[in-house]
């Protein structure tokens, strides 16, 4: 006991950068440390999914279509929720996305506008999201 | 003594919160989610083939284009003006090597919207205001400057301002396609980026 | 540039405080009976490399940014062992030689234009020793990313490893203790 009165401000000092460094980290409603690493998927392609490899991402996937053109599949089990992008962040819909059980794909008919979705709540630290881009 | 005791053990305790995150040079974006989404979303944060058409027949200077396909195909055919950087290489590498000239549009293209849009999001997120994409990419510009052709009897003003530029913008790039490899050689070197070197050391 | 005035300032102002502008204080590194520059240089580093780390942590700086020295093998031993070799018998390093200039002492000012003599020589001679001077580079290498660890636990062991060579350079001092010469310096 002490020895903790002895060291009070530095176990403050320490207690303090430790609640910010971990607000830094866990804030749901940030960006996450780390730009590139969550931007990752987009360099390798593993963000893209067409209709024809939709199975293989995994199984209760849920279709977030960003537009009334979208032409999300049908397939078994999975979801829709249909989003005005501007909306995208308001509580419920970004708690939905968040707690899906499976892969989340971003589905509109401008491709540009999924990416952009996608790069903006993949720097959010949610994992797990697509792009569904029509092959060519 | 007692003080230096102290500092040794607030420094010690300080550095294993470090030792346990993952700490990279890498950035990460500033401000707020909702307003990055919101300003990424406008469509102010693009050009169309038309309007870089525009910018290149008009050799404007505050304007510089990037092109983020792989190097093997920007070799084969790029838009005027344009310098490589690969999309890999664009969201690896601190963007500041190129995005560092707050005062020019800077205009990012690849071979479809995907890559390009993401790229400007990144950029944007990062604090890169002047960061654009050219909408349709590489496939827009070959379909409506490189591949323009006129058809029917008359055109108004606007529209033959609009197919000259096209025309000489396409006369651009085509000349740059059919270079000799050798002279092609040697403007993509003179276009190529190199990072600039921070001046500093002391003592 | 106004930046770099104050911390200027703010440096030899701390220099002066310390002590620094004394060439025994600093010759006492080398016999062991005064190790101040050792701790409160590299106490100056584990906190430089504490603060900075948390400060790119929370986005207040580009660690990017941040200049690293471009690594060349031979050039770093030979003139590791110059300055070494000069630290010793003129009892001052550049900064501290700038610092002790400041306040009028004579040595340091003879020190100090010996350093400008050698900078100079250096240059004119440059075309011959180029290549040595060149020779093994490594590129701006960061320990942390030689040894193959993050930078945190780096700054970990640093910081411990610096709080053991206090202990021992406080061990060294009252074993090589000079007390006509120590006494003098506070």
């Amino acid at each position: 006991m002490k020895t903790l009165k002895k060291y009070r401000y530095v176990l403050a000092a320490v207690v303090v950068i430790a609640v910010m460094v971990l607000i830094r980290a866990f804030n749901p409603g940030s960006f996450r440390y780390d730009a590139a690493k969550w931007a990752e998927p987009s360099v390798t392609g593993r963000n893209i999914v067409t209709p024809e490899n939709l199975p293989e991402i995994g199984d209760n996937i849920l279709f977030v279509m960003l537009d009334t053109e979208c032409q999300a599949p049908d397939i078994p089990g999975a979801d829709k929720l249909s989003v005005d992008p501007a909306d995208l962040l308001s509580g419920e819909i970004i708690r939905k996305i968040r707690k899906s059980k499976g892969p989340v794909v971003l589905c509109s008919e401008d491709v540009s506008i999924s990416s952009r979705v996608w790069m903006a709540l993949s720097e959010m630290g949610i994992r797990k999201l697509h792009i569904l881009k029509n092959p060519v | 003594m007692e003080t230096r005791k102290q500092l040794t053990v607030l420094l010690l305790l300080l550095s294993l919160i470090l030792a346990l995150l993952p700490l990279t040079a890498n950035r990460s974006f500033k401000g707020r989610p909702a307003a990055l989404l919101e300003g990424v979303l406008q469509s102010e944060t693009s050009f169309s083939a038309d309007q870089v058409a525009g910018f290149i027949v008009n050799e404007a200077g505050d304007v510089q284009l990037f092109d983020l396909r792989p190097s093997v195909e920007y070799g084969q055919a790029f838009i005027p003006g344009a310098v490589s950087v690969p999309y890999a290489g664009f969201i690896r590498t601190d963007p500041d090597t190129w995005l560092r000239d707050r005062n020019k549009k800077m205009i990012l293209y690849s071979s479809d919207d995907t890559e390009a849009a993401a790229a400007m999001t990144y950029a944007r997120g990062l604090g890169y205001d002047n960061t654009f994409f050219l909408r349709g990419g590489m496939e827009e510009w070959i379909k409506t400057v490189s591949s323009t052709e006129f058809t029917g009897e008359r055109l108004t003003a606007r529209e033959n301002a609009l197919l000259e530029t096209r025309r000489k913008a396409a006369g651009m790039y085509n000349e740059l396609r059919s270079l000799p490899d050798s002279l092609k050689a040697k403007y993509l070197e003179s276009k190529k980026f190199s990072a600039r070197k921070l001046d500093g050391g002391c003592q | 540039m106004l930046t770099a005035l104050i911390i200027g300032i703010g440096f030899g102002f701390a220099l002066e405080q310390g002590g620094f502008s004394s060439s025994r204080k600093l010759a006492g590194m080398f016999y062991g009976y005064d190790t101040t520059v050792l701790k409160v240089f590299f106490t100056a580093a584990i906190v430089a490399l504490i603060g900075s780390q948390f400060l790119g942590y929370f986005g207040l700086l580009n660690l990017n940014q941040v200049y690293v020295n471009e690594f060349y093998v031979t050039a770093s031993i030979i003139g590791g062992v110059i300055m070494g070799g000069g630290f010793i018998m003129g009892g001052f390093c550049p900064g501290t030689g700038l610092c002790a200039m400041s306040i009028g002492k004579i040595d340091a000012m003879v020190y100090i234009l010996g350093g400008l003599t050698g900078a100079f020589l250096f240059a004119e001679t440059y075309p011959m020793i180029e290549k040595m001077a060149t020779a093994n580079y490594r590129g701006p290498v960061k320990i942390n990313e030689a040894l193959g660890m993050s930078a945190g636990l780096f700054t970990l062991i640093l910081v411990a490893a610096a709080a053991a060579m206090f202990w021992f350079a406080e061990k060294a001092e009252k074993k090589f203790a000079r007390p006509d010469i120590t006494n003098e310096i506070k």
